[in-house]
């Protein structure tokens, strides 16, 4: 039982929720600061600096990984404004399953991706960079249609018909009033799809093949393939330089003047050409699911069961198990942690630490896992060979999004209600358990269904991590893909239709969190 | 210009809202039409500015059927309830957005020419959310003369402004559309001030058969 110091408002929790974010920072700081601090201090040599700016490596390696994500960003910004638009300005039947749909790619593995468009594509363009810039857009629409779709569906109609009365046809009305408005968060928008295409690495490992490589496939190979780690941690700050000057670079662009408007017009009624492009979105986002779903029974036009058999039986069966485990602790890891961050949060009013634990989402997860392996390879700290250590990198990489998940219906929780309890005789305990807890539980339910589909799909820093007695399935599905025989096929492509229902649950759980919201 | 309204009906979600309605404004005049919230004042005047279509009749102006003229064609004005100024614009650049989307030369001198027709020359600069309630009025009527429509349409221009600034704010309105000999169809549910703007006021129900 505490009152404020500044206010004097009853909290029942206020006392605990000093405490509540302490298991969160013990791990961010042993498992992302020193590993991180350790990776540039110890990992590096002058030597290898200058190896990595005296030719070293492959001179097209920064050049590729630079012009792919400048043409991922291209391709994902022509895919993402018409279906951003038919989200923003309609309503029409059906739109949170369209918006749903546009989502899942984003959560999809990059390897489910990946696979999903060697499928699709014809064979001339596998290994290409074209497949590469195609599946980056795929994968990058979400983020148009999440931070762009709400603020474009908030600037007013009666903006645009103010436009239209003073002469501007609707292209220019489009152009002098809708794209100032929503410029921050196109910007903003431009600036992540360019970050996740320059970053990419699963989508790079399967579909950009032997010869095409980015900085993290790069990374990945000098660590693994060829033992050369002061190369591989060389590499990785100098990407972290980048991506630190880039991510300024946009928010500088971007500026910080927002825009409010008041209650927006209710959405026109969609045209028929809406419906047209809605429709044509939908079967195009679906097809590269449905056709992995079907591939895994069918091969070269016979049905075989066999992969799935393997699957739930076979040799795939472990790769499964282990995926499950590994996204079961990682699950409960992040929602008991988080829960306390988004406590503190609330109740002490800490935005920092929101901000901080976001911390994660800047370095790119093949940096995360070479960061700890470089870290825990040497007693007493060896937890190499710790099973532990890969939910652990899991739960760090989906940490920031279980937090951003749970936050908001907390403190949309009235405050009175709390009141109430404790004026009706409730303890603390007894009101949090009565009164807190099930009104959370929804958004509790969909961050943990977020952070086991971060977790089975995570691929980076996993890559590392595991061995061939623990492999998860992405890395599973990658190993199957490279090799010959047509069960190889066929378990990876079951692997990828099992990830692909994880991902759909998902997201299925995370529209219905908003029914526990209390605002 | 000469604005006629023939056989207007409206539907609304699909039924029948507004019908039979038939008004003619001659050249250079000032109507007013009256009536309480949710009689159909403001969506008249949205399908005379061509944001709405009317589900029958005719709209002319001239003698020229625009019922079909998408509004940025029409040279019809309007100055909104909630003024919808564009917020990521300066003053200046508001009143001038018509002007630049013609490329017009004089856009400098125009837009100066306007804030001194209103009593606010030298805000150009100035940033449009920071001004007050009845300084944002004035600056969405120069921004729609600026245009130099043929008509001028007027939603409920002086809602929500106090006594003493609806009253200095409608009179020099009037002495603006008098020296400039501005068309004006103005929508209001004050008689007061419909009697004061206009020479001929119309309770809307009257109109609807």
């Amino acid at each position: 039982m505490e009152f404020g110091v500044q206010v004097t408002t009853y909290s029942p929790y206020a006392r605990v929720a000093r405490f509540t974010w302490l298991p969160a920072g013990a791990l961010f700081i042993a498992f992302f600061v020193v590993p991180l601090i350790v990776l540039m201090l110890q990992g590096i040599t002058m030597s290898d600096i200058t190896r990595v700016f005296g030719g070293a490596i492959r001179s097209d390696v920064w050049w590729f990984t630079t012009w792919q994500a400048l043409a991922s960003t291209a391709a994902t910004l022509a895919v993402a404004m018409p279906a951003t638009w038919v989200i923003a300005r309609h309503d029409f039947r059906g739109r949170r399953a369209f918006v749903a749909l546009l989502t899942l790619p984003f959560l999809l593995p990059t390897v489910v991706v990946g696979v999903a468009f060697l499928t699709i594509l014809p064979s001339s363009l596998h290994y290409t960079a074209l497949a590469v810039v195609v599946a980056h857009a795929y994968f990058n629409v979400a983020v148009f249609v999440r931070v762009v779709g709400p603020v474009w569906a908030g600037v007013p109609q009666a903006l645009l018909h103010a436009a239209q009365t003073l002469g501007a046809t609707p292209n220019i009305a489009f152009r002098t009033v809708t794209v100032p408005l929503i410029r921050r968060a196109l910007l903003s928008a431009l600036g992540i799809t360019f970050l996740f295409c320059f970053t990419s690495y699963g989508v790079v490992r399967i579909l950009g093949g032997p010869q095409l490589a980015t900085v993290e496939t790069e990374i990945y190979l000098r660590a693994v393939g060829l033992g050369d780690i002061g190369m591989a941690v060389a590499l990785s700050i100098l990407q972290m330089v980048v991506l630190i000057a880039v991510a300024i670079a946009f928010t500088r662009l971007a500026g910080s003047r927002r825009y409010s408007f008041g209650n927006s017009t209710p959405a026109p009624k969609p045209s028929g050409r809406v419906g047209v492009i809605a429709a044509m979105y939908a079967a195009l986002f679906a097809l590269p699911l449905v056709v992995v779903f079907f591939r895994s029974f069918n091969v070269n036009g016979t049905t075989s069961w066999s992969g799935w058999r393997q699957v739930f039986t076979g040799e795939f069966g472990a790769a499964v198990l282990q995926s499950l485990e590994y996204a079961v602790v990682a699950a409960a890891i992040t929602i008991v942690i988080g829960f306390g961050v988004a406590h503190t949060v609330v109740q002490r009013n800490v935005r920092l630490l929101e901000s901080t634990t976001a911390a994660t989402l800047t370095i790119s997860s093949v940096t995360l896992g070479l960061a700890l392996i470089v870290t825990f390879d040497t007693p007493p700290f060896d937890l190499r060979s710790s099973w532990l250590i890969t939910p652990i990198a899991h739960a760090l990489v989906a940490l920031p999004i279980v937090i951003r998940t749970i936050t908001p219906v907390v403190a949309s929780i009235p405050v009175g209600l709390s009141h109430a309890a404790a004026t009706l005789g409730a303890s603390p305990l007894r009101s949090w358990l009565g009164v807190q807890w099930p009104l959370a539980r929804p958004a509790v339910l969909a961050a943990s269904a977020m952070s086991f589909a971060v977790s089975i799909g995570e691929f980076g820093a996993t890559s590392f991590l595991t061995r061939r007695s623990s492999e998860t399935m992405p890395v599973a599905i990658d190993r199957l893909l490279g090799r010959p025989g047509d069960l190889n096929q066929l378990g990876a492509y079951a692997m990828a239709s099992i990830l692909i229902v994880v991902c759909i649950a998902a997201v299925v759980l995370l529209d219905d969190r908003r029914t526990g919201d209390m605002q | 210009m000469k604005l006629e309204l023939i056989n207007v009906g409206v539907d609304y979600n699909h039924q029948a809202f507004l019908r039979g309605i038939n008004l003619r404004v001659e050249h250079r005049s000032r109507i007013s039409l009256v009536g309480p919230s949710g009689s159909g004042k403001s969506t008249l005047l949205r399908v005379i500015a061509g944001i709405e279509r009317p589900a029958i009749g005719k709209v002319l102006i001239d003698e020229i059927d625009v019922t079909t003229t998408p509004p940025h064609l029409r040279r019809v004005g309007m100055v909104f309830q909630d003024n919808q100024l564009f917020p990521h614009l300066s003053v200046g650049d508001n009143v001038g957005y018509s002007l630049r989307i013609t490329r017009r030369a004089d856009r400098t001198e125009v837009i100066r020419e306007m804030l001194d027709l209103v009593g606010l020359s030298g805000y150009e600069r100035r940033d449009v959310n920071a001004l007050s309630g009845g300084e944002q009025k004035r600056i969405a009527v120069a921004r729609a003369l600026a245009a130099n429509p043929s008509i001028l349409l007027l939603d409920e221009p002086l809602t929500g402004l106090d006594e003493a600034l609806h009253d200095r704010l409608l009179t020099d309105l009037i002495a603006l559309f008098e020296r400039r000999g501005t068309t004006v169809v103005h929508v209001t549910h004050d008689v007061a001030e419909a009697k004061r703007l206009s020479s001929r006021v119309i309770d809307i129900a009257e109109l609807v058969s």
